[in-house]
C-alpha cells in the first residue's frame, strides 16, 4: 500500500510536482532521521543526515529503479551517509577532556529525543533505551545498522540486503554477530536484569 | 559464539527469531533446542537483543523538519530553472550545508574552458564583444543569476552549459518547477548538473577540500557571486576570465570584429563532483541484481573524459532565422530542441528570436557535425566582418595540446586538470570507498590508460539567435 502511494508520488515528483515530492518526505522523515539518529548519536548530526538523505534522492531520483521500496532506498543514502559523518567525525580531532566527559565525537549517552519531563514509568523505560542506544553505539557502524534496519525498522532480509548491498546469507550472519554483540554489552552493562528478563520474556 | 558441535544450528537460531527458516530447519532447530544449553543460551541473548532494540521508542523528525528540506529542494529545483526567482530562493533559502563542490566545480571550469578556446571554424570565430551574449560563457556560468535575469539570455544563458550527465544517459534530474516560476525547458539539465555537482554530501566537502584547491587557485565563490579568480594568465584565459580584458586585449591587437559566431569547448562541467556524488554511492541505483550470492551493481561511474559540452551560438539575421532552425533540426542524429523564444522588438534587444538544439555525438562525428554546423551558418549568418581575432585567440590557447584531432583539442588537458579520480569500491558491504587522496595518487597513472579506454562522447548546445 505504502509502496503504490510512494510509486505514484515518485512519478509525480519526477515530472515536475515539488509537492509530491514534499510529501514523500513527510511520509518517511520519521524513520529516516530515527535511523540516522540512531546511527551517529545526537540530534544535530542526524539532521543535518537526514536533510542529506532527502536532497540525495531528491537529486537521483530518475536513478532509482523501484526494485526496492523507496523507503529501503532512503536507508541505503541514511545508512552510507551515515558512516560518511561518522568517518569524519572520527577524522576531526578530539576536544581533550580532564574531567572524562566524553567528546563529541565519542559515542557517549544518547541525546534524548524529548527534554521533557516523564513520569516514573516512562522514566524506567526511558533509561533502558538510553542503555540500549548507547550500547547500539558502542557496536561497529556496521553491526548497528544491521540491526536498527531489522529490529528497529523492521525490514525483511531481503530488503535489507538491498539496502546494504549485501547478499542474504550475509545479513542473517552479520544480524547475528550484531544482536549477540549487542546482548553482549547490555549483559556486561548496568541493565543487566531487566536485558535478561527481556530475554526471558521472548518477542 | 565460538565453534560448537551445535553447528549448524546456531547459525539458524537468528532467523528462527525471525520467522526466517524454512519448515524443516525450524522443525530439526525445535528437536535440538531441548538438548542443547548452549543454542538456548545463545537463543536467550538473541532474543534480548532483538526486544531492546524493537523496544526503542520510535523517533520522529524535529518539528519543521520536511519543511526545512522541503524548501531546500525547492530552492534547488529553482536554481535548475535559474532566473530571479531562483536566485532569489537561493537567497532565502540557503542550504544548510555549504556547496563547495559547487565552486569546486566551476573552478575546474575556469581553467579548462580556458585551454579550450578553440573554434571548429577558425576563420570564422570571433571574439564575443558587445553582442547580447557576449559575455564569455564562463562569465555565464560563474554567474548564472545574472545571465539569466539578462531577458534576452534567459535560458539559454543557463543552456549554453550543456554539460555531460554523470554516468547513465537516460538520468535527468526531476525538472522541479519551483512554485510561482516558470519551468524554463532549455538548458534545465545543465543547471540540473551544475547544482547537482554543488551537492555537498556531508563528508565529501572536507575529504575533496585539498583537490579542490590543487585544482584552482582559489574555488569560485559561487554564491556569493564573486567572480572566480582567475587562474595563471594566458591570454585565452584572459580572454575568457575576464571578458572586458579580453575585449580590450582582442581589439586593441586585432580591430575586434562585432561578434557573429562563438564556439567555445567546454570540459566536463559538472562531472568531477557529479561523478564524485555517483561514485560516492550516496545516490545509489538499484540495479543490481542477486544471484547466487553476490550482487551485482551498475554503479554508475563517470569519467570526466567521457563527454565534452561544447556550445555554439549562431546569430543569424531575423529572416534568415527559421531556414537555419530548419537546417539544424534537419542534422543527424536530430537534436533535442530547446525552448524557442521570440522577444519584443525594441531597440535595446539585440536578438528577436532565439532557439537552443541539443546534440550529443561520438567524439568521431564531432567533426561532420561542425562541419555541418559550420555550414547552416554560413548559409545563414550576417557576413563576418573579421576573423583574425578568432585564430588570435586559438594561438594563445596552450600549446602542447593538439594531439587528438580537430575536435579533441584540447580534451587530454581538460581531463587533466579535472582529474577525477575513480573512486575504487570496497565491495565489503559498507561501501567504503577509496579515499580521495588514494584515489587522486592513482589517478595520474590510470589517467592515459583511461581516457584511451572511454568513449568519447561530444555534447552540442547550438543556440540560435535571430538579430534584429
Amino acid at each position: 500500500m505504502r509502496r503504490r502511494a510512494d510509486t505514484a508520488l515518485i512519478e509525480r515528483a519526477l515530472a515536475g510536482d515539488a509537492d509530491a515530492f514534499e510529501s514523500l518526505i513527510y511520509l518517511h522523515q520519521d524513520p529516516v532521521y530515527g535511523l540516522c539518529f540512531r546511527m551517529l548519536g545526537n540530534r544535530e548530526d542526524a539532521e543535518e543526515v537526514a536533510a542529506s538523505v532527502f536532497m540525495n534522492a531528491f537529486r537521483a531520483l530518475r536513478s532509482f529503479r523501484q526494485e526496492a521500496a523507496f523507503g529501503t532506498w532512503l536507508y541505503r543514502i541514511a545508512a552510507n551517509l551515515s558512516k560518511n559523518k561518522l568517518r569524519a567525525l572520527s577524522r576531526r580531532p578530539r576536544a581533550f577532556s580532564l574531567d572524562g566527559v566524553s567528546g563529541e565525537d565519542e559515542p557517549g549517552p544518547m541525546e534524548l529525543p524529548s527534554p521533557a519531563p516523564q513520569p516514573d514509568e516512562q522514566t524506567e523505560t526511558r533509561e533502558l533505551s538510553d542503555r540500549v542506544e548507547a550500547a547500539l553505539l558502542r557496536l561497529s557502524p556496521a553491526e548497528r545498522e544491521i540491526l536498527l534496519l531489522r529490529d528497529a525498522q523492521g525490514l525483511p532480509y531481503e530488503e535489507i540486503g538491498k539496502a546494504l548491498e549485501v547478499p542474504a546469507g550475509t545479513v542473517k550472519s552479520r544480524l547475528s554477530r550484531a544482536r549477540l554483540a549487542l546482548a553482549g554489552l547490555l549483559r556486561s552493562g548496568e541493565g543487566a536484569q531487566d536485558v535478561e528478563r527481556m530475554g526471558r520474556s521472548g518477542v | 559464539m565460538n565453534a560448537q558441535t551445535s553447528d549448524p544450528y546456531r547459525e539458524w537460531l537468528s532467523p528462527y527469531l525471525d520467522g526466517a527458516l524454512n519448515a524443516n530447519d525450524k522443525a530439526s532447530l525445535e528437536k535440538h533446542l531441548p538438548g542443547c544449553r548452549e543454542c538456548r543460551d545463545d537463543l536467550s541473548l538473541l532474543r534480548s537483543a532483538v526486544h531492546a532494540v524493537s523496544s526503542l521508542p520510535k523517533l520522529k523528525a524535529p518539528p519543521g523538519f520536511a519543511d526545512r528540506v522541503s524548501a531546500q529542494v525547492r530552492a534547488e529545483a529553482a536554481a535548475h530553472q535559474g532566473g530571479l526567482l531562483g536566485k532569489l530562493q537561493r537567497l532565502l533559502f540557503q542550504p544548510l550545508f555549504p556547496r563547495v563542490p559547487v565552486t569546486a566545480a566551476l573552478a575546474v571550469l575556469v581553467v579548462a574552458v580556458a585551454y579550450n578556446m578553440t573554434s571548429f571554424s577558425p576563420k570564422k570565430a570571433h571574439v564575443p564583444v558587445g553582442t547580447t551574449n557576449g559575455a564569455p560563457a564562463i562569465d555565464l556560468l560563474t554567474k548564472q543569476d545574472k545571465a539569466a535575469e539578462q531577458t534576452a539570455a534567459d535560458g539559454n544563458a543557463v543552456s549554453a552549459i550543456n554539460v555531460p550527465k554523470a554516468g547513465k544517459k537516460s538520468e535527468e534530474w526531476p525538472a522541479f518547477a519551483a512554485k510561482g516560476s516558470e519551468a524554463a525547458s532549455a538548458g534545465s539539465l545543465a543547471e540540473k548538473e551544475l547544482v547537482r555537482a554543488g551537492d555537498e554530501t556531508t563528508a565529501r566537502s572536507q575529504m575533496h577540500e585539498d583537490k579542490r584547491r590543487a585544482l584552482a587557485d582559489e574555488p569560485a565563490r559561487e554564491e556569493s557571486g564573486r567572480e572566480s579568480k582567475s587562474p595563471p594568465q594566458t591570454m585565452a584565459r584572459r580572454a575568457v576570465l575576464g571578458h572586458a580584458d579580453a575585449s580590450k586585449m582582442v581589439s586593441e591587437s586585432q580591430s575586434a570584429p562585432i561578434t557573429a559566431a562563438r564556439v567555445e569547448a567546454k570540459p566536463a562541467l559538472a562531472v568531477p563532483a557529479a561523478a564524485e556524488a555517483v561514485a560516492n554511492a550516496e545516490v545509489p541505483v538499484f540495479s543490481g541484481a542477486v544471484s547466487g550470492g553476490s550482487v551485482t551493481r551498475d554503479v554508475t561511474t563517470a569519467s570526466v573524459s567521457d563527454l565534452e559540452s561544447r556550445t555554439v551560438t549562431l546569430k543569424v539575421p531575423d529572416s534568415r532565422f527559421d531556414s537555419a532552425a530548419q537546417q539544424l533540426e534537419n542534422l543527424s542524429p536530430p537534436p533535442r530542441r530547446g525552448a524557442l523564444k521570440k522577444y519584443a522588438q525594441n531597440k535595446d534587444a539585440r536578438v528577436s528570436q532565439q532557439a537552443t538544439y541539443h546534440f550529443e555525438v561520438d567524439q568521431d562525428d564531432a567533426a561532420r557535425i561542425e562541419n555541418e554546423i559550420a555550414n547552416v551558418r554560413s548559409n545563414a549568418e550576417l557576413p563576418a566582418k573579421g576573423n583574425m581575432a578568432g585564430e588570435r585567440l586559438q594561438a594563445a590557447a596552450p600549446a602542447g595540446n593538439s594531439a587528438g584531432g580537430q575536435s579533441g583539442y584540447a580534451y587530454r588537458n581538460v581531463s587533466g586538470v579535472a582529474g577525477v579520480p575513480e573512486y575504487a569500491e570496497n565491495n565489503e558491504n559498507v561501501n567504503v570507498k577509496a579515499g580521495p587522496r588514494q584515489a587522486q595518487a592513482q589517478a595520474p597513472a590510470d589517467k592515459n590508460a583511461k581516457a584511451k579506454q572511454a568513449r568519447k562522447r561530444v555534447a552540442y548546445t547550438v543556440t540560435l539567435e535571430a538579430d534584429q
